[in-house]
């Protein structure tokens, strides 16, 4: 079965006063229709900026230096402007962060998802209006017929990614990109907001990329999961095998340094020791080997490949497999 | 919380903290309050770390400030070690200052971008003049910096050269400073990367069995909360709706706000998360200008009856230790109704 997404090789790179920075390092991933995939990472792990690069959207001065992304048989890379225009918000959606600064303040609800549809699906303004309404109140806002005339500011923070789902879904897209929904909203709210992703993209018959820093969020709500770390993808499964028999040194770190809600506490937390790298300055080997209490002599020379440890089950790490078991221990 | 902990470093007695919004160009008079903190009693026990949880607008972050004194309550009392801050001005409170401390969220915003490390440490040993002299003073910064795990050579640094993670060591070193009794840390991780937390919560731990500290951790993170508290306060629209032990309010939350709060929580294990029973809150948190009649929660409450429109809960204690703010709960009618936080004679001016 062809991906409906496949990357190949990608690395953006940002050239920076200290020394080019690889937000992106050759990285390589497949996604299939109607799988809801997570991107797993830290701060500086690349994972909004692989989202970016697919949307074409990498910021100045980032540059995709090479890779290609395959969308229903063509290399989004290679599109020019206008041809990428038509397939962002048309055939995939995107939802940021902040939806207060993704949203436009100056134009009422009504306007931006008018404009939308009439740009991409050629409706007539009184149908795109119908729609609008008929959109916002498929996300759960109450009232649409009145909310759809107000601004931005006049919702709160849910009902604003309520909106930025709503307009995600708007011309039947066949991918959508949600870089940390729910990051800036609250918990309740939160569990709101991913539930409508999930039934809404699943009704509209759409693949879901869900990037957060949350494994909770992954664990509930996707099925196949890829970490990431330093620009590349250092683990990629199922979210059970991900979860229940990690393989790789930095996946099995993170787990045993959160605290569980479900859990009595534990005497200790076991952190992942040092920083995460300087991007500019990765060092040679695995870019994970000083953190590592894993790392061998080989660590430090030669980097890993992504390889399938078990089927279907992909780790970078020279000492893979752990051993398998719960968390690997 | 009650007579039978006389070892409380501190007590919160009806607490109110009423924010004026304005209006008008050259009259500012204030046109509605935003009731942030309204009525809140607890009390901390020394050596305890009280966590404090709710989402933003709740009023944790407030509450905490008021507890400082960094805001001038409305009204209510706060007694710390007898003191009642309230009542005294800010030249009386600031001896006091030098016990109670402060660690931050955001360790980009507190800490001064055009000071060193070693400066930003070293400040409330200055103002409050705990060092003689330059030596002593770089003596105890390098100390303190150790203490933190915080490599002395890089005192000379500004916070800019500093990850995130190091950055909230030199917070903790400044709140460490004047050897505090009791440290208000307001999310102290949730601005760190997840593999970064730990390291934080560790030391922070390790530093409250060395000086014997009591915390309030405020935070919006369950998991984090559970790990590090003995005893967790939840608060949902200025009130505080329930109080008890750490695991009691985990595994047994009594207060419908809790158990939707807990529910919400995404817990990082698939097995557990495909069994899970699912209870999704509708609806968002009404505004604190101008919050519901009864009991604040029971607009969104799934329990919630008429009298709850009526009725302002306090908070009682429905099991042996155990508070909550709900008359649906089988324990309400029957707790004792008299005060819960008797308020300790006011001792003697210090």
């Amino acid at each position: 079965m062809t991906p409906l997404l496949e990357i190949r090789d990608l690395s953006v790179h940002f050239p920076t006063e200290e020394g080019v920075v690889k937000a992106v390092n050759g990285l390589s991933h497949a996604i299939h229709a109607g799988e809801t995939i997570g991107i797993v990472g830290e701060s500086g792990s690349g994972k909004s900026v692989t989202a970016l690069a697919i949307l074409g959207l990498v910021p100045y001065p980032g540059r995709v230096v090479s890779g290609s992304v395959l969308f229903q048989g063509a290399d989004l890379l290679t599109l020019n402007d206008r041809e990428m225009r038509r397939v962002r918000g048309r055939r995939i959606g995107m939802i940021f962060q902040e939806p207060m600064t993704s949203l436009n303040p100056v134009l009422t609800i009504e306007r931006q998802l008018t404009e939308t549809l009439q740009a991409h699906l050629g409706m007539r303004r009184d149908q795109a209006r119908a729609r609008a309404v008929d959109l916002l109140d498929r996300v759960g806002i109450p009232d649409p017929k009145s909310r759809v005339k107000d601004h931005p500011y006049r919702l709160s923070g849910g009902m604003r990614q309520r909106v930025m789902i709503a307009m995600a879904l708007s011309c039947g897209p066949d991918l959508i990109i949600a870089d940390e929904p729910t990051t800036a909203v609250d918990v309740t709210i939160q569990a709101q907001l991913l539930d409508l992703m999930k039934d809404l993209t699943r009704e509209f018959n759409a693949t879901l990329i869900i990037i957060s820093h949350d494994m909770g969020i992954v664990a509930r709500y996707v099925d196949r999961v890829a970490i990431m770390y330093a620009g590349k993808i250092v683990e990629r499964a199922s979210v059970t095998g991900v979860f229940k028999t990690p393989q790789h040194p930095y996946t099995i770190g993170l787990q045993q340094s959160i605290p569980r809600l479900d859990e009595e506490r534990k005497e200790k937390l076991q952190p992942i020791p040092g920083q995460p790298p300087n991007l500019a300055r990765l060092p040679h080997g695995c870019a994970f080997n000083d953190r590592c209490r894993y790392a061998v002599e080989r660590c430090l020379n030669e980097v890993p490949p992504l390889i399938e440890v078990v089927p279907d089950h992909w780790s970078a790490c020279w000492e893979a497999p752990m051993q398998a078991g719960p968390a690997g221990r | 919380m009650d007579p039978r902990h006389d070892d409380d470093i501190l007590h919160v007695r009806d607490l109110k903290m009423h924010f004026p919004l304005t209006g008008g160009v050259f009259f500012q008079r204030p046109k509605a309050w935003v009731k942030a903190v309204d009525g809140v009693s607890l009390s901390i026990r020394r050596g305890e770390t009280l966590g404090l949880v709710g989402e933003s607008g709740c009023g944790k972050t407030t509450l905490g400030r008021c507890i400082l004194r960094l805001y001038r309550p409305t009204a209510g009392r706060i007694l710390f070690n007898g003191h009642d801050l309230t009542a005294m001005s800010s030249r009386e409170v600031r001896p006091l200052r030098r016990r109670m401390q402060v660690i931050f969220q955001d360790p980009y915003a507190s800490l001064n971008p055009r000071m060193t490390a070693g400066a930003i440490i070293g400040e409330p040993l200055l103002i409050h003049k705990a060092v003689n002299g330059k030596e002593e003073l770089r003596a105890r910064v390098a100390e303190l910096a150790d203490t933190v795990g915080f490599h002395p050579s890089m005192l000379d640094r500004f916070p800019h050269q500093f990850s995130s993670g190091q950055r909230q060591r030199i917070g903790v070193a400044r709140a460490l400073a004047l050897n505090p009794e009791f440290i208000v840390a307001d999310e102290p991780v949730s601005a760190l990367d997840v593999s970064i937390q730990a390291q934080i919560i560790n030391l922070l731990e390790e530093l409250q069995r060395r000086f014997s500290l009591t915390y309030l951790f405020i935070a919006h993170d369950l998991s984090v909360v559970r790990h590090i508290s003995d005893r967790v306060a939840v608060m949902y629209l200025g009130h505080v709706v329930e109080l008890a032990k750490r695991d009691d309010i985990y595994v047994n939350p009594r207060h419908p706000y809790t158990q939707a709060l807990l529910a919400a929580v995404p817990i990082p294990d698939p097995e557990v998360e495909a069994t899970r029973e699912r209870f999704v809150l509708a609806g968002e948190t009404p505004s604190p200008i101008n919050p519901p009649t009864g009991c604040v929660f029971h607009p969104r409450c799934p329990i919630a009856i008429e009298r709850c429109s009526r009725e302002a809960p306090v908070l009682k204690e429905v099991a042996p230790d155990h508070w909550a703010a709900c008359i649906r709960d089988p324990g309400y009618d029957s707790a004792p109704t008299e005060a819960p936080h008797p308020p300790p004679q006011p001792p003697a001016p210090a």
